[in-house]
C-alpha cells in the first residue's frame, strides 16, 4: 500500500516530458539558495511550478521561509501536508513558518499529528517537551522528555532539558542526578552548574 | 539629440520614481516587518492602520494581533485591544505577556468578571506574574449615606419629610465565572399626618423605617453572555403596618465591541401591587474605553402599573483620576425598580422624573469616592400635591 502510493506520487513527474526543465529548475534553485539569494530560488521553482507537485510546495515552503514570507511558506507547506499526509518532513516544515508567526498552538497541534504517526520521534517529543517547560506545564513536559532520554539517555540537549523539568517539578534529586549526568556529556555546562548550585 | 534623450529620462526619473518606489509590494514580508518597525517606535496610529491593511489583506497571525492589541492598548482603546488579544490568543493560548494585557485591558475598561475568569483559567500563568490587582473572594466594599432633602409641604394629608439612608455592600468572587454583588441598608423617613379635627390642625409625626437587602449574581457565559439573576427584600416598619416588598430578576447582557447591549426582567411585589418590568438597555463606548459612555434604557411595566419609564445618560472622564456623570430618567411611575432592582421606589407616590448628576474621584487606584445628587419630582398620591426630594449621597468604594 504505501508502495503503491509513494508511485502514484512519482508518476506526474516522470510522464510529463518537462521533468528535465524540473530538475534543473531544481537545481538552479539550490544554486541560489547556497549563495542567500532566495527570491531568484523562489522564481526558479516558479518558473516550472505546478502546485499538484509535492517536491515543489515542499521547496518553496523552504524558500519562502528562509525569504521570510512565513505566509506564503506555510501557505506552501500546508499544500505539501495535505498531499502526503503521512509525511513527517512536511510537518516538520509546515511548523517553521507558523512558529516564526508565534502561532504556537498551531506547531504543536502539529507535532502531536506528527506523534500519532511516529510516536517515539525524538525531535518532536524533545521540542514538545521545550514547549511545554516554556508554559510552565512540567508534567506534560516531563512526559515527552522522558520519551527523549529514554531512546538518547546521552543527548546532552535531552538531558539538560530533562533536569531543569524536574527541578522546576521540585523533583530535586532526580534533577541533581541529571544536571551532573548532563556534566558527563559536556563537562564545563554553565546551565547544570547553576542547576547544581540552586539545589545546594 | 543624444542630451535631450538623456533629459527625458532623467525628468522621467525624477517625476516617476517616487512614485514606483512607494509602490512596494505589500506581501506578508512588508505588513509583517512595518508593524514591527511601527511598534519598535511606538508610532501606534501607523500600526493600527498598516495592521489593518494587513488582515483585510489575509494576513492573520498572532505577532500581528499582539502588534495591534498592544496599539489599541496604548492608545486607551481597551474595547478594541481586547478584541485583537483575544485573538492573539486563539493563535498562541499560553503566552503570559498576551494573558496580562488581556487582564489589565479588562479591568481598565471596568471588566472585572472578565478579569476574573480569565485569571481563574490560567493560574498556573497568572501565579509567576505579579498583578497590581487579583480577584479574591472578597474583591470590593462600598459604603453609602445618603440624605434625602423633600420640599413637600401640606395643610392636610400626608406630608411626605425628609429619608435618611445608609448602606453596605460587597463585591465576591466565587471563582471562575461567578461574581456576586450585594448590600444591607437601613433607611428611615419622617412622615407626617396632617388633619382638621373641628377647630384644630392635627399633626402626627412619625418615622417609617425600612431595611433591604439586594443581591445580583453575575453569570459568565462562555460565548460572552452575562446573566444576572437578582433580587431585593425590603421589610417596611410603619406605625400601623408591617410588610415585606420582594423583587426578582433576571437580565441579560453582553458587550459587542464599543456597544453594550442587555434585557432585564423583573418582577416585583410592592406594597399591594404586583408589577412586571421589561427593560431593555444599551450602553456606547464611543472612545472604546469607559472615559467617554452614553447609556439608554426603557423600562415597560405591566400588571398593576401599566407605565413607561425612559431613562439616558453620560458620563465623562474629566480628569485621570475623575469621571462625571449625568442622568435623567423621565415617565411617570409608581412603584418601578431601577439598575437591575438595586433601587426601588416603594413609596405609593408618582415619580414623575428623576434628574441628576454624580462624581466618581479616585484617591488610589483602589479607594474613591463617589458624590450623587439626585432631584426626584414626585406627585402625591392622595392629594395629588407635587413635590421635590433633593438626594445627596456620598459612597465610599474599596478594592482589594
Amino acid at each position: 500500500m504505501k508502495k503503491r502510493f509513494l508511485i502514484i506520487a512519482l508518476f506526474p513527474l516522470i510522464v510529463n516530458g518537462q521533468s528535465d526543465e524540473i530538475i534543473k529548475a531544481f537545481s538552479e534553485s539550490y544554486s541560489l539558495e547556497a549563495v542567500g539569494n532566495f527570491a531568484k530560488a523562489i522564481q526558479e521553482i516558479d518558473r516550472v511550478y505546478d502546485e499538484n507537485y509535492y517536491e515543489m510546495n515542499l521547496r518553496l515552503g523552504w524558500l519562502y521561509y528562509n525569504l521570510g514570507n512565513y505566509f506564503e511558506s506555510k501557505n506552501k507547506y500546508e499544500k505539501a501536508v495535505n498531499q502526503m499526509p503521512y509525511a513527517i518532513e512536511a510537518k516538520l516544515g509546515y511548523v517553521l513558518p507558523v512558529s516564526a508567526m508565534g502561532n504556537w498552538d498551531e506547531v504543536v497541534k502539529t507535532y502531536e499529528k506528527i506523534l500519532e504517526i511516529d510516536p517515539q520521534n525524538s525531535l518532536v517529543n524533545y521540542r514538545m517537551g521545550a514547549i511545554f517547560y516554556e508554559r510552565k506545564q512540567y508534567e506534560k513536559a516531563l512526559n515527552f522528555c522522558e520519551k527523549t532520554v529514554n531512546l538518547y539517555p546521552f543527548d546532552y540537549d535531552s538531558v539538560i532539558l530533562l533536569a531543569w523539568i524536574h527541578y522546576q517539578k521540585g523533583d530535586l534529586r532526580e534533577a541533581g542526578v541529571l544536571f551532573k549526568k548532563s556534566m558527563l556529556i559536556k563537562s564545563n555546562n554553565a546551565s547544570a552548574e547553576y542547576g547544581l548550585s540552586l539545589i545546594k | 539629440m543624444e542630451s535631450r534623450l538623456y533629459k527625458i529620462v532623467l525628468l522621467f526619473y525624477l517625476f516617476y520614481s517616487p512614485v514606483l518606489l512607494s509602490r512596494e509590494t505589500r506581501d506578508f514580508v512588508y505588513y509583517n516587518q512595518a508593524t514591527y518597525d511601527h511598534y519598535l517606535r511606538e508610532e501606534w496610529d501607523q500600526l493600527i492602520k498598516v495592521a489593518h491593511e494587513a488582515l483585510n489583506s489575509g494576513y492573520d497571525f498572532y505577532y500581528l494581533r499582539a502588534r495591534l492589541g498592544i496599539a489599541f492598548y496604548e492608545k486607551g482603546i481597551y474595547t478594541s485591544a481586547i478584541i485583537h488579544f483575544k485573538k492573539a490568543l486563539i493563535f498562541n493560548s499560553t503566552e503570559p505577556a498576551m494573558l496580562e494585557y488581556l487582564y489589565y485591558a479588562y479591568i481598565l475598561a471596568s471588566r472585572h468578571p472578565d478579569a476574573a475568569y480569565l485569571f481563574h483559567n490560567h493560574q498556573e500563568i497568572f501565579g509567576n506574574i505579579r498583578l497590581d490587582y487579583q480577584p479574591k473572594f472578597i474583591d470590593g466594599l462600598g459604603f453609602e449615606g445618603t440624605y434625602k432633602w423633600s420640599n413637600h409641604m401640606t395643610e392636610e394629608g400626608v406630608e411626605i419629610g425628609n429619608v435618611l439612608y445608609g448602606r453596605i455592600g460587597f463585591q465576591h468572587n466565587l471563582g471562575g465565572r461567578l461574581n456576586l454583588i450585594h448590600f444591607a441598608g437601613l433607611l428611615s423617613m419622617a412622615i407626617t399626618d396632617k388633619y382638621y379635627d373641628e377647630n384644630y390642625y392635627i399633626c402626627y409625626p412619625y418615622h417609617f423605617y425600612q431595611f433591604d437587602y439586594y443581591a445580583k449574581l453575575n453569570l459568565l457565559l462562555g460565548t460572552g453572555w452575562v446573566v444576572s439573576p437578582a433580587f431585593h427584600f425590603t421589610g417596611v416598619d410603619a406605625v400601623s403596618s408591617h410588610y415585606a416588598d420582594i423583587y426578582f430578576g433576571l437580565g441579560i447582557r453582553k458587550r459587542l465591541g464599543r456597544i453594550s447591549i442587555g434585557f432585564n426582567y423583573g418582577y416585583a411585589d410592592i406594597y399591594d401591587k404586583t408589577i412586571k418590568q421589561y427593560v431593555p438597555e444599551i450602553v456606547y463606548y464611543p472612545l472604546g474605553n469607559n472615559k467617554l459612555y452614553l447609556t439608554g434604557t426603557a423600562i415597560f411595566s405591566t400588571g398593576d402599573a401599566d407605565q413607561q419609564v425612559y431613562m439616558g445618560s453620560a458620563g465623562v472622564r474629566v480628569f485621570p483620576v475623575t469621571w462625571i456623570e449625568g442622568f435623567f430618567a423621565g415617565g411617570k411611575s409608581q412603584y418601578v425598580s431601577l439598575f437591575e432592582g438595586a433601587l426601588i421606589y416603594n413609596n405609593p407616590d408618582y415619580l414623575q422624573s428623576r434628574t441628576g448628576c454624580s462624581l466618581t474621584q479616585y484617591l488610589n487606584s483602589k479607594t474613591s469616592l463617589q458624590f450623587f445628587y439626585v432631584a426626584e419630582k414626585k406627585e402625591q398620591t392622595v392629594s395629588g400635591d407635587h413635590y421635590t426630594q433633593h438626594v445627596f449621597s456620598l459612597g465610599l468604594n474599596l478594592k482589594f
